[in-house]
């Protein structure tokens, strides 16, 4: 579990999962942010809403209009986030699905 | 101890505080001025079955203490002892969620490193035996160390156990409260290593996990559904604004009844004079007239207030999210611009959930734009009086759809204001949508009429005090000087006001404006629906005695061109004629400048909206 490249077998972004899709929380990278507060108030939110390391998440609905933002199911907490904060977790799917 | 108790109920969001504080208090309660948040102070009074006294205060709901936005803090500096306006309360009541057990528990553990006297409302409790959740009540107790009761707050029996509980602890902890010295100390925890303990003490205390709540996912899949979910959307608020003009017609006609039946009364009972004068044609004719649009603006909040309980507020949120970003805006803006129906003031205070300065700051700009019901008793009353109450393709009514069309003028106007805003004055970087979607949940009858009976209060206040004073000054202006014996026309044109209305009709003319609505338009700057009032006042005494007899609809029939009428709703859509809102839009941004700016760039479009209007019509009808 030390290595969370996205790109790494069986991983993915919060952001490419399809409805009904789950999977654990690897990591939450921290792309090029407009501002360096910015990225770094959206971690802190993302943790006050139960997403972080080791979470399970699913993936559920997304908007009608061009498909952002999505919801999700973090735990026992359904969120709603938009695909370019979505796209910055990345998720271990897990298996049997 | 003399004084009583101070008890604070903390919790997250949705965790279903608000409806356990209104369990606990009843009608025993105090809302802040503004309707429409739980971001103002709520505050009430119970008696324990000990015959304690308790002062309740339900602080607004965060996930954690370290959170930065401005309502969130609140919580922070009381339950620190920071706060200027609120003591430290004695005891913590903290509101747990049954059904989502670890996230919330987080909030406990760090509100625990507070070491103040603390209770645990589990609640939600039939929720989560619903859902087949079993919790080992006197395990979370011993991992704790903080007493736990279960709680249904939005079931009677439910409460009455707590209140049992509540007096049998509070007892004991009157006396921990009153030794514990100093406020406490407190620095940012981290939330991760926290989450992680709640996470094994919820996983400890929980002896089933239950199964899923089937129900919200049901009803997602249809509410956040492709085609479906947006159609709702859209026929959700048709019907809302459909019911507010359809159910509202019948009571609406008894309240009326019983002004005129008041009016008539005084008048027979009472000699000529000018006391009778100020009693019939000022205060009935000018408070009668808002009343009336008490069954409207009751409709309004209830199915907002039912909109808000029921979870599908932030649905809607999710759903509107795409257009706010398209005008730089998020989703969340949707809840304080859709609560800015009811009045802005709550609109404007609910922005305070937003916690990117430039987005609040776009929002509070754009918030009186949306369709307040300050603005019904006026569109109510020209569009009784100038459009035919006719069907529309069938199963529409032309009234309805002109009404509207009024909201969609307001609604499509703030988005490209926003827009503008947000690529001038408010540029900057957009903060991302990120919220939670609560479960779904049949609103609670008694925190929907609790919910009510407050707007009811505020609204017969505003009526009794604000709308009373302006009628009575109004009416002065009004009646004094007397008009000349030989005068030829109305009494009120040479009167102060009459005078006043003469100057300003150099300004309104071009607009099609008559000096009657001028001399309306000035009290009317204290509220928008004192302008029906006003008009009122105005043309009751204009006219001779058995004129006073026929209704203002009739009257302004003939004394308006529908050019007129329609440049004067065109006007309404954007005026900033309410001087609370510019009040707490200064509070809020903090600045003279941005109120300024915003009264002026309203009433510019205002201007210009009802010219327009007044031209176009007058040149197509001739």
């Amino acid at each position: 579990m030390s290595d969370t490249t996205a790109n790494r077998e069986g991983q993915t972004t919060l952001a490419e999962m399809r409805y009904g899709e789950k999977g654990r929380i690897a990591s939450i990278s921290s792309p090029a942010a407009e501002s360096p507060e910015n990225n770094e108030s959206l971690a802190a939110r993302l943790l006050e809403l139960g997403i972080m390391e080791g979470a399970e998440i699913e993936a559920l609905h997304r908007s009608p209009f061009g498909g952002d933002p999505m919801s999700v199911k973090v735990e026992r907490t359904i969120i709603a986030l938009r695909r370019a904060d979505a796209s910055t977790i990345i998720i271990e799917r897990l298996n049997g699905n | 101890m003399n004084s009583a108790l101070r008890l604070a109920l903390v919790g997250n969001p949705n965790a279903g505080k608000s409806a356990l504080f209104n369990a606990l208090t009843g009608s025993r309660q105090k809302t802040g001025n503004y309707p429409g948040t739980t971001v103002e102070r709520r505050a009430g009074r119970f008696q324990t079955q000990h015959g304690l006294e308790v002062n309740v205060v339900d602080l607004p709901g965060t996930y954690s203490l370290s959170a930065t936005s401005p309502d969130q803090v609140v919580t922070r500096e009381v339950v620190l002892g920071q706060s200027d306006s609120e003591p430290l309360p004695d005891v913590i009541l903290c509101v747990v969620d049954a059904t989502n057990l670890k996230l919330h528990l987080r909030l406990v553990l760090e509100l625990k490193q507070l070491g103040r006297p603390m209770l645990i409302a589990l609640n939600m409790i039939d929720l989560a035996t619903r859902d087949k959740i079993d919790i080992d009540v006197e395990a979370l107790e011993s991992a704790l160390g903080i007493p736990v009761i279960p709680t249904v707050a939005v079931r009677r029996s439910g409460v009455k156990e707590l209140s049992v509980e509540l007096s049998n602890h509070l007892n004991d902890l009157v006396e921990e409260a009153a030794k514990t010295g100093p406020a406490p100390a407190w620095q940012p925890q981290d939330l991760k290593s926290l989450q992680k303990e709640a996470g094994r003490i919820a996983k400890a205390a929980t002896r089933s996990e239950g199964i899923e709540h089937l129900m919200t996912r049901r009803l997602d899949a249809v509410f956040l559904h492709k085609v479906a979910g947006p159609i709702i959307l859209f026929a959700m608020l048709f019907v809302m604004f459909q019911a507010v003009f359809a159910w509202a017609e019948t009571p609406m006609e008894w309240i009326d009844m019983g002004i005129g039946a008041l009016a008539d009364w005084l008048t027979a009972s009472l000699p000529d004079n000018a006391l009778r004068s100020l009693l019939v044609d000022g205060v009935i004719a000018g408070v009668g007239s808002v009343v009336v649009f008490l069954p409207q603006i009751l409709i309004l909040f209830a199915f907002i207030l039912a909109l808000e309980a029921s979870g599908y507020m932030a649905r809607g949120a999710f759903l509107m999210d795409r257009i706010m970003a398209s005008v730089g805006l998020n989703g969340r803006a949707f809840i304080p611009l859709l609560s800015s129906f009811a009045c802005a003031i709550p609109g404007i205070m609910a922005t305070r959930t937003i916690d990117n300065p430039r987005d609040r700051l776009t929002t509070i700009m754009i918030a009186p734009l949306m369709t307040c019901s300050a603005r019904i008793p006026v569109y109510t009353l020209l569009i009784a009086a100038f459009i035919p109450n006719q069907a529309v393709g069938g199963i529409f009514n032309l009234q309805g759809v002109v009404l509207f069309a009024l909201y969609l003028a307001g609604i499509v106007s703030a988005l490209i204001v926003a827009g503008v805003l947000k690529r001038t004055v408010t540029k900057g970087a957009s903060q991302s949508l990120l919220m939670e979607l609560p479960k779904y949940q049949l609103p609670n009858l008694r925190d929907l009429v609790l919910g009510l009976y407050e707007r009811v209060k505020i609204f017969m206040a505003r009526a009794g005090k604000f709308i009373l004073t302006t009628m009575i000054v109004l009416w002065v202006l009004a009646s004094y000087p007397a008009a000349p014996a030989d005068a030829a026309l109305p009494d009120i044109y040479y009167s102060y006001a009459g005078q006043i209305g003469r100057v300003l009709e150099i300004l309104f003319a071009p607009i099609g404006f008559t000096w009657e609505i001028a001399i309306s338009l000035v009290p009317g700057m204290a509220a928008r629906e004192v302008f029906v009032g006003a008009l009122g006042t105005v043309y009751a005494l204009s006219g001779s005695e058995d004129q006073i007899a026929t209704s203002l609809v009739s009257r302004l029939q003939n004394a308006w061109s529908l050019p007129t009428a329609l440049a004067v709703m065109a006007w309404y859509v954007y005026a900033p004629q309410c001087l609370a809102t510019l009040a707490v839009a200064k509070r809020e941004t903090n600045s003279w400048g941005w109120m300024f700016f915003m009264a002026g760039y309203l009433t510019a479009i205002a201007y210009l909206a009802a010219g327009i209007t007044y031209w176009t019509a007058t040149a197509i009808i001739g």
